[in-house]
């Protein structure tokens, strides 16, 4: 008797204590943001007391009697210059603290699959509208909001943004004007996922986010350094598909080579630039499936020039912003051009992973090329896809 | 047998009793007391000229309160090499500039070195009133360096290295520099004005049209060159007064105020960001030329190099038109790095450019 009571007693502790009430997380109509910072001088003695490039993001700031911010509902802190590649799937799993973009390895709600887009690597916001500030931290691994008061108050960036209710946004920090180094923010509402993309081509689209007055007056190298790091205003785009082999070398496939895709102009607006497209499988030979150890090089080229009449090649002299090359492609592939640039481990904008009963199987991507004050920076974003089988 | 029980036993309380020790661990109340920094400047033997600066100023009592201060105290060396090697010599200097002076060296919050963020001019605001700018350059790698080991520079004044800086005390911490920070309330122009070892370099200003922007808000930053210097390229004060600058390149004479663009740029600024290898493009650069300010200190020999370089940015190679190297006048602590209210004035010991090769 005695002991039924007893197992009675602790059946019920247990019963009891197993009743844990998780609360998820639930933003009403989320906005989805994703923020880098394309902030990336060095420090000369000319602008030796400019903010260091190295922010933090605040939404909503809560601020104290002397304009400081104190807290904030949301924080992206230690945001670092951006990555060249910003990867199709987030940051999150990974440990570093400083972030190459917001919300990186931010322990946030994320995006969802919007539309057969994987938006891991947005963060969702309620939307609305938001004070937004960027304020110039120390590098330092100290919490913003432990630092001392007087390193909390260097606010590059005061604005206001509305965001629209389930609309993907992305948010530059930028320098406006090459002499004055004054920073700016620039918020593009993306609308890729609006769009009628098919799923057999690879798209991408070009802008030149550049400070006004960089190509007039900009220093990018000494000379001993690489060419053709800067580009003009107006530029016209080219691109190129090439099989790699193993040993890294490159066979152009046919018909994909030098195919115009259209201009890209220097601006600060926040409109979507057209999307251009290639195919996934370009090389009739493939199995449509797997397409292939490839890369895809895109031809910059003044507005007096045609990729056929083209007269510059990287390893002559500098062109004077009349031609670059920017090149994705596989690890270790390097080939002769200004700018290369891995993304995808195999296939550069494509994503090639394991998928179903494949082991390797390429998908198209959204992706976005960016040139900022002689860098090239590559967002890719992921389709959604079957997920492998064992 | 019961012989062995009692020797056992016997041994055994032995045991207890000696087990039985109670030390004292705790240690004693009264630890000697961290002086406060007014108490331990004016006991340390490297600091005695400071602090009879800081005793003829009337600021000991001032040094002694709660605080917290970061003072940067420059030693015995520093105060040596600006011509002052005995407390007596302060009594010369008039003792309201000689207050401004000293409280220009103290700050009113504690801040070790680590606490310096990386960014060049950190600004603080000194007793004095006037900002001091402390700079910690943020160079490849500095973020593998510890914070509390970085170079740092207050206003092109060296902070030495440990046990020389983070001197902990009751009410602040002091950090020993390289020489003693200059610091003037009034406009470059009226700093100008004032020492007639420079009348012709004032001469040359005016007839340039430069004169009336130095005395606007800036900053700027001037390498002003004495009546010396103008006097060995043949340039009196005559035939200043009749200087047509519309016979020369505006690089001539426009590079001495850097063509009155703001900067503020100390002694030290260059090699702090660049190291002594830097590109040209990473120099100041004004028209076709660049000055690169080299302030090079040997941490094992305690020796330093300090100099100016003018180079050619057309040819890469050091100037031809003129001195391709020259120094600050009477040595680099006395010569560089005078702020005033609207930017600072390097004094240096000959021409930039030698204007008779920049003639049109």
């Amino acid at each position: 008797m005695n002991n039924r009571i007893i197992l009675l007693l602790l059946l019920w502790i247990t019963v009891g204590t197993a009743c844990r009430k998780t609360e998820y997380t639930n933003i009403e109509e989320p906005a989805y943001l994703r923020i880098f910072n394309n902030l990336d001088y060095n420090i000369t003695v000319d602008n030796k007391e400019a903010p260091q490039p190295f922010l933090t993001f605040l939404m909503d700031p809560e601020l104290d009697a002397d304009g400081i911010p104190v807290a904030a509902k949301t924080t992206g802190d230690f945001l670092d210059k951006r990555a060249a590649w910003a990867r199709p799937y987030p940051d999150a799993v990974n440990t570093t603290l400083f972030q190459t973009e917001y919300p990186g390895s931010a322990k946030v709600l994320a995006g969802p699959v919007l539309n057969g887009y994987d938006l891991s690597s947005w963060a969702q916001i309620p939307s609305g509208k938001h004070r937004v500030m960027f304020v110039s931290r120390p590098i330092s691994q100290v919490p913003f909001f432990q630092l001392p008061k007087d390193l909390r108050r260097q606010v590059i960036i005061d604005t206001v943004v509305d965001f629209a209710s389930r609309e993907v946004y992305t948010m530059h920090v930028l320098e406006k004007d090459w002499d004055t180094k004054t920073p700016d923010v620039y918020v593009r509402k993306e609308t890729f996922i609006h769009q009628p993309f098919s799923d057999s081509l690879v798209y991408v689209n070009f802008y030149n986010l550049s400070a006004a007055g960089f190509f007039e007056r900009g220093k990018v190298r000494s000379t001993a350094d690489i060419n053709n790091r800067k580009i003009r205003d107006t530029m016209n785009v080219y691109y190129s598909l090439s099989n790699v082999s193993e040993q890294n070398q490159q066979t152009p496939v046919a018909g994909h080579t030098g195919v115009l895709m259209g201009a890209v102009i220097r601006a600060h607006d926040p409109v979507v630039r057209p999307y251009y497209s290639f195919p996934l499988f370009p090389d009739t030979s493939a199995n449509k499936i797997y397409t292939g150890r490839g890369a895809q090089t895109f031809t910059f080229l003044s507005s007096a020039y045609t990729y056929e009449n083209n007269p510059f090649l990287q390893h002559m002299t500098e062109s004077n912003g009349r031609f670059t090359e920017l090149r994705v492609g596989p690890d270790k592939f390097t080939g002769f051009v200004a700018f290369p640039m891995v993304a995808d481990f195999l296939t550069g904008m494509v994503v090639t992973i394991r998928s179903g009963k494949y082991l390797n199987r390429s998908f198209a991507t959204v992706n976005t090329v960016e040139y900022v004050n002689g860098k090239f920076y590559l967002m890719t974003i992921q389709r959604k896809y079957e997920p492998p089988v064992y | 047998m019961r012989y062995n029980t009692f020797r056992y036993l016997f041994f055994f309380f032995l045991l207890v009793i000696a087990g039985c020790r109670k030390d004292d661990l705790m240690p004693p109340r009264e630890t000697a007391p961290v002086r406060a920094m007014g108490d331990f400047i004016r006991n340390n033997y490297d600091l005695s000229l400071f602090a009879a600066a800081i005793q003829k100023a009337g600021l000991l009592d001032s040094l002694n309160q709660t605080g917290p201060f970061t003072c940067f105290a420059p030693d015995n060396k520093a105060f040596n090499d600006m011509g002052i090697t005995r407390a007596r010599d302060f009594d010369a200097m008039n003792p309201d500039s000689l207050r401004l002076l000293v409280s220009y060296h103290v700050f009113k919050d504690r801040k070790y070195i680590s606490e310096f963020p990386l960014q060049m001019g950190n600004k603080y605001v000194t007793l004095a009133g006037a900002e001091l700018y402390v700079s910690v350059a943020n160079i490849a790698n500095a973020t593998h360096t510890p914070p509390e080991n970085r170079n740092v520079f207050v206003n092109g004044a060296m902070v030495y290295d440990a046990p020389k800086r983070n001197v902990a005390l009751s009410n602040g911490v002091v950090h020993v520099i390289r020489k003693p920070l200059g610091f003037k309330p009034v406009t470059i122009q009226d700093h100008l004005l004032a020492d007639t070892s420079l009348s012709i370099f004032v001469t040359v200003m005016k007839r340039c049209k430069l004169w009336d922007g130095l005395k606007e808000k800036g900053p700027f930053t001037v390498f002003a060159p004495d009546n010396e210097a103008f006097r060995k390229y043949n340039i009196s004060a005559d035939s200043a007064a009749r200087l047509d600058p519309e016979k020369y390149e505006a690089v001539a004479f426009n590079i001495y105020p850097l063509a009155l663009k703001p900067k503020r740029i100390f002694s030290t600024d260059w090699t702090q960001i660049a190291g002594t290898y830097g590109p040209i493009s990473s120099m100041i650069n004004i028209g076709n030329f660049a000055i690169k300010p080299v302030y090079d200190y040997n941490s094992y020999n305690n020796t330093e190099n300090v100099f100016i370089h003018m180079m050619d940015v057309v040819t890469g190679q050091p100037s031809t038109n003129g001195p391709s190297a020259l120094g600050y006048r009477k040595g680099f602590v006395q010569g560089a790095d005078h702020l005033m209210s609207n930017g600072l004035v390097h004094h240096i010991d000959d021409l930039l450019l030698d204007p008779a090769t920049l003639r049109k």
